[in-house]
């Protein structure tokens, strides 16, 4: 009776008892208390941040055994462990390493849940702002492209070769902004310059298939942009680019007088509105561009709200209003005058505005379980003023989505959804159009013991255009991580994705020089079966060489009727169904520091073997714009508030390009492998940053895109300020 | 002697860095160009005109000489520019007038080529065959065109 008596009061303790942990965290060097310290209970969604004294509180939580992970930009992420949590306060006070690689360490997009980098199933690249800043980047696709796996052919992003060129159509990467999907709904395709860069907190790159969680235009990969809450003092930060573009090095090229200018303002002001807080930003673009009729005027106007009703409901609100007018010159004069127009275009030009809103609702339903409603849209318009045609287009595109995620006991998280995604088009382009997808999906994320992570789950989804079903596909993926020491962690992964033709590429009818664009309403969805293993080692070092990340990856993905530009015999552009295509390959990174942290590098090797095949996988051709060999390094210092970097960019020459030669018969053409090599020179003296870069800086000619001349060396200088 | 490795690391990197010679950057190349005009009134049997560059000459097989031939223009059109990249040395121009449609010229273009009869005809015969004499490195040699249908 009595040991009944006993076992109903610890019962009761644990059905009632409630206690919480505080305590203050500060800098290790200095004492000082850092604020806006990411704090997080591990296997709950129960966490918060520090306060301008650096203190903390969670409350709440049920007597047991805790973890807590301790994040923050610029700092090393620390976990404390066995925290036991019984009636009343635990006091833990935590001291932060500064970090000067500054990478961050934990991501969401893997899994759609909060994982520490050393324990991701897929390869990932994340990039933080210190390196955006060390960048000075006014188009965030231009600091992803020092990432593994990943080139760029005239602004599209490529991730391992999925997405070649699609000129305009079809991306294969997702892009997300706070976990929203931003694509246009007639071309599928990517605006990065809608991208806030000034106010992006974190870029995840998922750099395999992720049709699995995110669906049809995740094939290739998902880029997800998280945007930065306010801080808990008002403050307005203002960030200046201006620089000038060289003159070609060769007199017969030259084509100017005055030299070419841009100039780039961020403005943003940021501020707590009692508990919620929220920032505005105001940006503009002006450039004469490197070459004649090269030049783009933008706007862009861009807030976010987020509301932290209580420790059980927060919501985020987020919108984005850009338009831009920009010069249409769609490659150059001729390869005598690589700098200047064609003739009769040097007064095309494209205008367009774009309207993003998305929001999010989230709800703790318990210490365990959090709902997420999501919901967006996305407008576009934009009209072509060119001699040659005057297609236009007005697309909108609603998003909405639900997703549960609870936690079973401390070594499962369940993450189930469904999502709605519907557009209306109305284009002289590609007609008048409709879509709608349905899809449902379910991942699971299950901890064997203390190193192994496994990951499965699947996405199933139904597609139709026009009100006539298109295809439905069920995309599974299973994922595992092993971490065999605290230092050394092993992954591999199989996935299928499937990505649905879009409108753009059904329907486009357009004159393109002097090809013509025709439609091929018969175009099917194309699928993938990828797989990858992988390794990830990070070594603390000593004072010679630290802070070493180390990683590589081989993987391959097949792909049934993937989707590609063709000009067939009858000299018509049009996109079709290859018969099978395979791109395989391998990607090595390695990052560090040197001397007492003082040198800092990296570097990354990716080799792709792109390849179409027939039914019975013999090679038929080399897949179109994709490079065989990239390897990007970038070696830099920071000593007295001073900061210098070099860069190197190096991709071989492109083997196959779709539209032009520039002599047919005896095959010759204008395509070089590139070497790009960047510097720059920084000095950040109290709240003033200052950036001085080269980039380009050896004057290398070379073309992404046939007849199309890569940028002409530039120099900008960049000031910033927080008031 | 942290500074002096800082220093000399830099000073190593920076050296290499100027010592990397990237010789296939794209350089300004040899040529002809210039403007094509055509006057007169298009025959029907001529659906397409473009210039055509020939290193050496066969009335009889122009095919052999082919070099290299402009972006074919079409009716009603009667200017246009053109430009031909092209080695250093001796070469012949002429006007040609395509008779199949030059969509499927262009696309079937190789398989035309080895046969060794071209679907065109010749145009300015007065003069006969513009000779391009001795282009050098780099140089781009600026000719216009003219075609007279009515001739």
């Amino acid at each position: 009776m009595k040991y009944k008596f006993l076992l109903l009061i610890v019962l009761i303790a644990n059905l009632f008892g409630q206690g919480n942990i505080e305590g203050k965290i500060t800098r290790t060097d200095s004492g000082v208390p850092l604020l806006g310290v990411n704090i997080l209970v591990q296997g709950t969604f129960t966490g918060t941040v520090t306060n301008s004294e650096g203190q903390y509180n969670i409350g709440s939580l049920k007597p047991g055994e805790y973890t807590l992970v301790i994040s923050m930009i610029g700092f090393k992420k620390h976990t404390e462990k066995n925290i036991i949590v019984e009636n009343g306060t635990v006091e833990l006070d935590i001291q932060l390493n500064e970090d000067v690689l500054s990478a961050p360490h934990v991501v969401v997009t893997a899994s759609r849940n909060v994982q520490d980098v050393m324990e991701l199933p897929v390869s990932m690249s994340v990039i933080g702002p210190r390196k955006i800043q060390d960048h000075a980047v006014v188009n965030i696709v231009e600091v992803m492209k020092f990432e593994p796996g990943i080139s760029t052919v005239r602004g599209q992003l490529n991730i391992r070769g999925t997405s070649g060129f699609t000129f305009g159509a079809g991306d294969r990467t997702l892009l997300m902004i706070d976990g929203v999907p931003l694509l246009g709904s007639g071309a599928g395709n990517i605006t990065w310059t809608m991208v806030p860069v000034s106010e992006v907190e974190q870029v995840e790159i998922i750099r395999s298939g992720g049709s699995a969680l995110y669906g049809s235009s995740a094939l290739g990969g998902v880029v997800n942009i998280l945007t930065k809450n306010a801080p808990l003092k008002a403050e307005t930060r203002f960030r200046l680019k201006s620089g000038i573009y060289s003159e070609p090095k060769y007199k017969q090229w030259q084509w100017r007088s005055q030299p070419g200018l841009f100039n780039y303002l961020d403005v943003t002001h940021s501020r707590p509105i009692g508990k919620h807080s929220t920032w505005i930003r105001f940006h503009k673009a002006k450039s004469d561009g490197y070459k004649r009729h090269g030049w783009t005027d933008s706007n862009n106007i861009t807030g976010k709200i987020k509301f932290n009703f209580s420790e059980r409901y927060n919501a985020s609100f987020f919108a984005n209003y850009y338009f831009d007018k920009s010069a249409l010159a769609s490659q150059w004069k001729n390869a005598d005058n690589p700098f200047e127009a064609p003739t009769g275009e040097e007064k095309d030009y494209i205008e367009g505005e774009k309207l993003n809103l998305n929001g999010f609702f989230n709800i703790i339903l318990s210490q365990n379980t959090v709902a997420k409603f999501k919901g967006s849209l996305y407008k576009v318009d934009w009209k072509n003023h060119s001699v040659s045609n005057n297609d236009f287009a007005d697309e909108q595109k609603f998003y909405s989505e639900v997703q549960i995620a609870t936690t079973l006991g401390q070594s499962t998280q369940l993450t189930t959804g469904i999502v709605a995604q519907k557009s209306e088009i109305k284009a002289r382009i590609y007609g008048d159009h409709s879509s709608l997808s349905m899809s449902a999906y379910i991942q699971a994320q299950q901890r064997f013991g203390k190193s192994i992570t496994l990951n499965t789950g699947a996405r199933m989804e139904t597609y139709s255009v026009d009100n006539k079903k298109l295809d439905e596909s069920l995309a599974p993926q299973v994922a595992l991580n092993f971490r065999l020491f605290d230092w050394l962690s092993l992954r591999g992964s199989v996935s299928k994705g499937f990505r649905v033709p879009t409108v753009a590429e059904m329907y486009t009818k357009t004159q393109l020089n002097i090809f013509q664009v025709m439609p091929n309403p018969d175009l099917k969805s194309e699928s993938s079966r990828s797989r990858e293993i992988g390794l990830t080692a990070q070594l603390p070092g000593n004072q010679w060489a630290s802070d070493l990340k180390f990683d590589l990856a081989t993987f391959s993905s097949t792909f049934k009727r993937l989707i590609e530009v063709s000009l067939n015999e009858t000299g018509i552009v049009q996109f079709h169904n290859l018969t099978d295509a395979i791109i395989s390959g391998v990607e090595v990174g390695l990052s560090g520091a040197m001397l007492n942290r003082s040198i800092l590098f990296s570097t990354a090797y990716t080799q792709l073997n792109p390849r179409e095949i027939d039914n019975n996988r013999k090679t038929l051709d080399t897949l179109a714009y994709r490079f065989r060999h990239t390897l990007v390094s970038s070696l830099g210092t920071r000593f007295f508030g001073l900061t210098a970097m070099v860069e190197n960019r190096y991709m071989s020459r492109m083997e196959k390009v779709v539209l032009f030669q520039e002599n047919p018969i005896s095959g010759e053409d204008k395509r070089v492998p590139i070497h790009i090599w960047n510097a720059s020179l920084g000095y950040e003296y109290q709240d003033w940053n200052f950036l001085f870069r080269i980039e380009n800086m050896f004057q290398y000619y070379y073309t992404e895109l046939e007849r199309n001349m890569g940028e002409e060396r530039h120099f900008s200088l960049m000031l910033s300020k927080k008031i | 002697m942290k500074l002096i490795c800082k220093l000399t690391i830099l000073f190593s990197v920076f050296g290499f860095i100027w010592s990397c010679e990237t010789p296939e950057s794209l350089e300004p190349i040899s040529g002809i160009e210039g403007k094509l005009f055509i006057e007169g009134e298009w025959p029907d049997s001529i659906q397409a005109v473009a210039l055509i560059v020939l290193n050496s000459l066969d009335p009889n097989n122009l095919a052999a000489g082919l070099v290299n031939y402009s972006t074919p223009i079409l009716p009603p059109i009667n200017e246009a520019e053109y430009f031909f990249q092209l080695e250093p040395g001796y070469y012949f121009i002429v006007g040609a007038g395509l008779t199949i449609d030059p969509v499927l010229f262009f696309a079937n273009f190789d398989s035309i080529v080895a046969s060794g009869s071209l679907p065109i005809i010749q145009l300015d015969k007065t003069p006969s065959f513009l000779k391009i004499v001795d282009l050098g490195e780099q140089q781009v040699i600026e000719i216009d065109h003219t075609i007279q249908f009515n001739n």
